[in-house]
């Protein structure tokens, strides 16, 4: 308890705190349509296509964040415009353009002389690298976003539900489309520091997931995605202080036990229920 | 003449004008011109590989065609929208989508121009047109292929569409389910001055319960009344070696009436 007064005291975990609370709201309320588009590889594809973004900031000497947004966005529309005009599928296009994005910035990294701890950072997240710049641009674009989804929800909603019906009842389908592309690059981009390219994909499927599997309405699983999210946020937050490790693998880490916690606890749940039928229907005929 | 002024009197709920649809270069839909006038139970029947979902898909504005004109109530497809009822084949979407059928229906009145409060009620409203406001607050996973179809046709319904258009309504439901669906459908199309639209590869369908019928094969092939337009030579053309197979129950169903 002591502990985590003393945390709470310390200007860095705040601001870690305040970025990784929008992070987790951000990414739980939007990776519900990533896991029910089936978008998973989108969110990976454009987390890894941020790097170059990244090593242009770096190399650039300014801060990284917004050149890295700018570039995500660009390389979202430009996997949305690739699907749309040619015969391939989309996971075929993500693994194409994220891989150049990819190699893009690797090959910029490597006229970096010596050790890159900004990099690292963005790689594996880094509680201690949120600055104050940083947390002001994740409150005003997450709260931006959030209005805007908002605002289109049941567009979204009916969009992912069932395309031909929506696109009927007169929703822009493709601009729907261009608009959660665009959504879940600058979100991802906005948890990078905190998660890490590597894992930043994780944040928008895991809690997601979980929230699928015991939910019935579409409002009631947005808002257990959350609860998941910010919980394992907060969790993880702390622990990687706590056994001083990289902040975005202990919060997936908390995301994925929670996760495991409740798929296993549901099939045995289920499998006791159906146990107990059978049982007494066996008693009632017997 | 008295053409001119029986089409005046009679409002065409669908017109196609020598509608062209090609394929990646290969010609799906050739000249089809055909009518539905308002009030018809129209079926729309083919062989599979005929056309008849591509002229589906353009009829709903999914598609876009090459040349030709397709007008609904004598409004363009993207401003007679609003007037069109869809019902797709089987089940559209991902079973495990977490909704609940009074979700599924709500949705399509988005932008309907009312309040919540009228919204609910409305929702409501149609669930029990189907039959299936029992079934309101259930996932949609969990329902079965008929119960799923009686949610999309309220979904459909909740508009209040003068065109209700089904893809193949029979599919994924039991003979005593059909006959339900049938039934369901004399009465809604009674009760709201539907105009109905099916399209099926079924022929029976089209003995049962068509006021009028339109059979393609890349080409209108004919359509009319059932019973004067489903000539032997129209079954040979729309199935080709099968034909005797059909033109033989097609026989015997005109002996039946």
């Amino acid at each position: 308890m002591d502990m985590l007064i003393e945390f709470l005291a310390q200007p860095f975990f705040q601001r870690a705190l305040i970025a990784g609370l929008v992070v987790g709201v951000l990414t739980a309320s939007f990776g519900v349509f990533v896991v029910l588009r089936k978008m998973s590889f989108f969110g990976e594809g454009v987390a890894h296509a941020s790097l170059a973004g990244i090593a242009i900031g770096v190399l650039a000497m300014v801060n990284p964040l917004p050149v890295a947004l700018v570039f995500a966005v660009i390389v979202s529309l430009l996997i949305l415009l690739f699907e749309r005009h040619s015969r391939l599928a989309s996971d075929t296009v993500i693994g194409v353009l994220f891989s150049i994005s990819m190699a893009i910035g690797l090959v910029l990294i490597g006229f970096f002389q010596g050790y890159q701890p900004d990099l690292l950072t963005f790689l594996f997240g880094n509680v201690l690298s949120v600055t104050a710049v940083d947390v002001t641009i994740t409150i005003i674009v997450g709260a931006a976003l959030l209005v805007a989804a908002l605002f289109l929800y049941p567009q979204l909603v009916f969009s992912t539900f069932d395309r031909d019906a929506a696109h009927l009842s007169g929703v822009g389908t493709f601009l729907i489309d261009a608009f959660l592309h665009v959504l879940l690059a600058v979100v991802i981009v906005l948890s990078v520091k905190l998660v890490g390219i590597v894992l930043v994909s994780a944040l928008l499927v895991i809690p997601a997931a979980t929230s699928v599997l015991v939910s019935k309405t579409f409002l009631s699983t947005v808002f257990w995605a959350v609860v998941f999210s910010v919980g394992s946020v907060l969790l993880g937050l702390l622990g990687s202080i706590w056994l001083n490790v990289a902040s975005g693998a202990m919060i997936v880490l908390v995301a994925g036990v929670w996760f495991l916690l409740i798929f296993f606890g549901r099939r045995i749940w289920l499998s006791v229920g159906a146990r107990k039928r059978r049982i007494a229907r066996q008693a009632s005929t017997s | 003449m008295n053409a001119a002024i029986a089409s005046l009197k009679n409002e065409n709920a669908v017109e196609v004008e020598h509608l062209y649809v090609t394929r990646d270069g290969h010609p799906v839909l050739e000249d089809v011109t055909f009518q539905i006038r308002v009030g018809e139970t129209a079926v729309l029947v083919g062989s599979n590989g005929s056309g008849k979902t591509t002229l589906l898909r353009s009829l709903l504005g999914l598609l876009s065609h090459d040349s030709g004109t397709i007008s609904l109530f004598s409004k363009s497809v993207s401003k007679a929208r609003t007037e069109i009822g869809y019902v797709p084949q089987g089940v559209p979407f991902d079973k495990n989508f977490p909704v609940t059928a009074a979700e599924v229906v709500g949705m399509n009145l988005w932008n309907a121009g009312l309040q919540d409060e009228e919204r609910r009620a409305r929702v409501i409203w149609a669930l029990e047109e189907v039959g299936a406001r029992s079934i309101a607050k259930r996932q949609v996973g969990e329902l079965s292929g008929g119960q799923i179809q009686r949610v999309l046709i309220a979904r459909a319904i909740a508009r209040r569409p003068r065109l209700l258009i089904f893809d193949e309504p029979a599919t994924g439901i039991d003979a005593q389910g059909e006959e339900e669906f049938y039934d369901l459908l004399r009465r809604l199309k009674a009760e709201q001055e539907l105009t109905i639209l099916m399209v099926s590869h079924d022929i029976d369908v089209v003995y049962k319960y068509a006021t009028h019928v339109i059979c393609i094969n890349r080409k209108l092939l004919c359509q009319g009344a059932p019973k004067d337009a489903l000539t032997p030579e129209v079954f040979k053309q729309m199935y080709g070696d099968e034909s005797s197979f059909y033109a033989h129950q097609s026989h015997g169903h005109g002996h039946a009436h």
